[in-house]
């Protein structure tokens, strides 16, 4: 894994559709009594390769350095050392090829819908015509039809998450990068929200990198589930879900509590870990 | 709908009641002479002469100018302020997190204290009246947009970043809409102020505009008049400052529908009207407002003072064509002014001096002291005509002439109506 250059990028795989190699994020942190810089590794050496059209789910403590790693995909953050590529091209910064979702719905309140969906058409410089034909049909995607002319206020969490995820969706990217999307919302939006957007993928092809803290919805939702532990941030284990789609009711189903089990095992484990951590870094102030 | 605007009138009775009480009580305290009404004359007497600048042309000529110069201003402000703040805080953070303190210091220099720099720079004029006022309004409208930038959600720009948005459609579509709000509160804010400045630049050297018929009443003495130009400011500040709340309403609607909820379906129809009326009525003021501006500026000297006031703008237009440009001179404006009031409002204009106020209303009532003052009163009237004579024997004999005549046409109008300033008037003139 350690020797995975770039090199070998040219042999690759036609399925591999976004690669990570040996990316770091280290941050400069200003402590609150010195003057002086200190470190903070947020990313350790992660090795990561999403294959095309796959449904992969990133869980890892809070602070693991998942955000992080995403906003890399997207181009909106670069990392301290390694690379990322998508279809073999070195990601040097955001671009209409990846859309993304924040947990905070991050609509434009001055728009109305139709104008939130339609603005990365406006950014591809589509003609208005066609324009409001393709947002109408995203709209009616995630099934907000009647609701194109109210404003992102006027719509209640659920409502504005599919807003957010038809936006992403509308200007046509191939990778889909969605940062704990449904953690605003109620457990049953929640669970419907999750049959939509699995139903969104199989119709529209995407590689979706989806974050969350619920290892159910990873569950359901994923082909693979990457589990992350915290300081440093790492790849502790990738878990592959198989099992059968469509996968309603599946989350009572025996192998669904099993893995449910083990990656909540490896959540444990890591908690422990840097719970000791921190426990030591506190001694180790006290004693400084 | 009918109940909506039977509670909508409701509501605004019940918030102007504390108003109409405090002018019921000024006018009869007033009456009675518990104030000195020579100071602070009856609301009615300064509504007179409200409408009576009104019906002379004066008030619009004025309050044209008066709002020419704040607009153009706080447009200035704005073209600047608002693009320079998202640049600023939008594309260098860091810088305009360090430029903060050097403005905090800018924005408390006040440009009166420092006018010999202003006429150094902008000479003597409408631009530097302009750069004065704008000046001042610049501050606000540039601290709000970056505060208004800066406290914009993150995942916002995040979003809009990730979708490779340009710079340009960045400020324009997400960093201004998104800070707008904000920049509205610092808008109007500028705009208080710059009706605070204009007030101030125009008594300090103009003599056109609202200030300066406040500052030219003030030299004649003309208490109703004084108190009727301080009226019309506020009003102005008030009319503004509502203007710009439509317009907030207008272009943020999409934050208080909510707040009527269903109501907004058929507010939302009407309130489509404002942006073009507005829009209309703001174009209007700088095109028609920059030509009366323009006209006043080339006025000749000598004819300035006989024509100044009196409003109308082909009367100005015949006077630039007969005498060409020429520009007067800053220190004679003060004595200008004076002469521009005195004739701006000849002894027989008004219902003021309270002599004849007092005559006519209460002349049973009438105590041995006010006499004393009645007389002070027609003294400094008198003083005021032999200064009009001076004038007249100037070739603006003319327009002089055509003044009376309005005058005089006014009066008769008003007799024929009967209403009791005429006998005001009438008894002044028999004076
Ligand atoms: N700009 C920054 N400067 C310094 N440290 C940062 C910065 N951004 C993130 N970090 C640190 O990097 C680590 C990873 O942050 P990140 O937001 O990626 O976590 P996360 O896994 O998304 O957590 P959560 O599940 O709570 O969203 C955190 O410990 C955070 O404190
Ligand atoms: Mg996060």
């Amino acid at each position: 894994m350690t020797d995975f250059t770039g090199d070998t990028v040219s042999v690759h795989d036609e399925t591999e559709k976004i690669v990570a190699v040996n990316i770091n994020k280290i941050y400069k942190v200003r402590q609150k009594d010195s003057e002086k810089l200190t470190e903070f590794q947020a990313l350790k050496n992660i090795n990561l390769t999403v294959k095309k059209e796959e449904f992969l789910v990133i869980v890892g403590p809070s602070g693991c350095g998942k955000s992080t790693f995403l906003d890399m995909v997207a181009g909106l953050a670069h990392p301290t050392s390694g690379e990322i590529y998508m279809d073999e091209k070195l990601i040097t910064g955001p671009a209409l090829d990846r859309g993304i979702v924040l947990q905070g719905y991050a609509l434009f309140p001055w728009r109305s819908i139709r104008k939130n969906v339609e603005f990365g058409l406006e950014i591809k410089k589509i003609p208005r015509k066609e324009r409001t034909e393709i947002s109408q049909r995203f709209i009616d995607l995630v099934n907000l039809h009647g609701f194109e002319d109210r404003y992102p206020h006027e719509l209640s969490g659920g409502m504005k998450q599919r807003v957010a995820i038809a936006r992403a969706l509308a200007y046509d990217p191939e990778v889909l990068l969605m940062d704990e999307p449904f953690a605003a919302v109620d457990a049953q939006t929640r669970e419907s929200l999750q049959e939509e957007l699995l139903r969104i993928w199989e119709k529209t092809k995407k590689t979706i990198i989806f974050i969350t803290h619920s290892i159910d919805e990873a569950i359901f939702l994923a082909d693979r589930v990457v589990v992350m532990s915290a300081d440093p941030g790492e790849i502790k284990e990738t878990i592959n879900i198989e099992l059968p789609r469509p996968r309603d009711g599946i989350r009572a189903s025996a192998e669904f509590g099993r893995l449910r089990q083990k990656i909540w095992q490896l959540l444990q484990n890591g908690h422990a870990d840097t719970e000791e951590l921190r426990q030591s870094d506190n001694l180790n102030d006290r004693a400084v | 709908m009918k109940q909506q605007n039977k509670i909508k009138l409701e509501n605004i009775a019940a918030r102007s009641s504390g108003i109409l009480l405090f002018f019921l009580l000024w006018e009869l305290s007033a009456r009675f002479h518990l104030i000195d009404t020579q100071f602070l004359p009856p609301i009615s007497v300064i509504l007179n002469e409200l409408i009576h600048l009104l019906i002379s042309g004066e008030l619009l000529h004025n309050l044209l100018i008066s709002l020419w110069r704040i607009i153009c201003s706080l447009l200035l402000a704005a073209i600047i302020g608002i693009p320079l703040g998202i640049l600023l805080q939008g594309w260098f953070p860091r810088l305009a997190r360090d430029m903060d303190s050097f403005f905090r210091l800018l924005s408390h220099v006040n440009p009166f204290s420092l006018s010999p720099l202003f006429l150094l720079l902008f000479g003597v004029g409408e631009i530097q009246k302009l750069a004065v006022i704008s000046i001042v309004a610049l501050w606000p409208i540039l601290f709000h947009t970056i505060t208004g930038v800066r406290s914009i959600e993150p995942a916002i720009i995040k979003t809009a970043r990730s979708m490779k948005t340009p710079a340009s459609v960045m400020s324009v579509k997400i960093l201004l809409p998104a800070a707008l709000p904000t920049i509205m509160t610092g808008l109007r804010i500028s705009t208080q102020l710059s009706v605070f400045m204009l007030t101030g630049v125009e008594m300090l050297d103009a003599r056109t505009g609202l200030g300066a018929l406040v500052h030219g009443s003030a030299m004649s003495f003309d208490i109703p008049r004084l108190y009727a130009g301080g009226v019309l400011i506020i009003l102005l500040g008030i009319a503004l400052i509502q203007l710009l709340a439509l317009l907030e309403k207008q272009t943020l609607r999409y934050e208080q529908i909510n707040q009527y909820s269903d109501a907004a379906s058929v507010k939302n129809g009407l309130h489509g009207y404002y942006i073009p009326l507005i829009a209309g009525a703001l174009c209007s003021i700088i095109i028609f407002g920059g030509q009366l501006v323009r006209q006043t500026a080339v006025m000749p000297e000598m004819d300035h003072n006989m024509v100044h006031g009196s409003g109308t703008s082909h009367h100005m237009n015949a006077d630039n064509s007969a005498h060409g440009s020429m520009d007067h001179h800053h220190m004679d404006m003060e004595q200008n002014d004076t002469s521009y009031d005195v004739m701006l409002h000849p002894p027989d204009g008004g219902p003021w001096p309270p002599s004849a106020a007092h005559k006519h209303m209460d002349k049973a009532d009438q105590g041995a002291d006010m006499t004393q003052k009645d007389a002070s009163g027609s003294q400094s009237d008198g003083t005021v005509h032999m200064d009009t004579a001076d004038n007249t024997t100037d070739d603006g004999m003319q327009h002089h002439a055509m003044h009376m005549n309005n005058s005089q046409q006014t009066n008769a109008d008003n007799n024929n109506q009967g209403s009791s300033t005429d006998h005001h008037q009438q008894h002044h003139m028999d004076e």
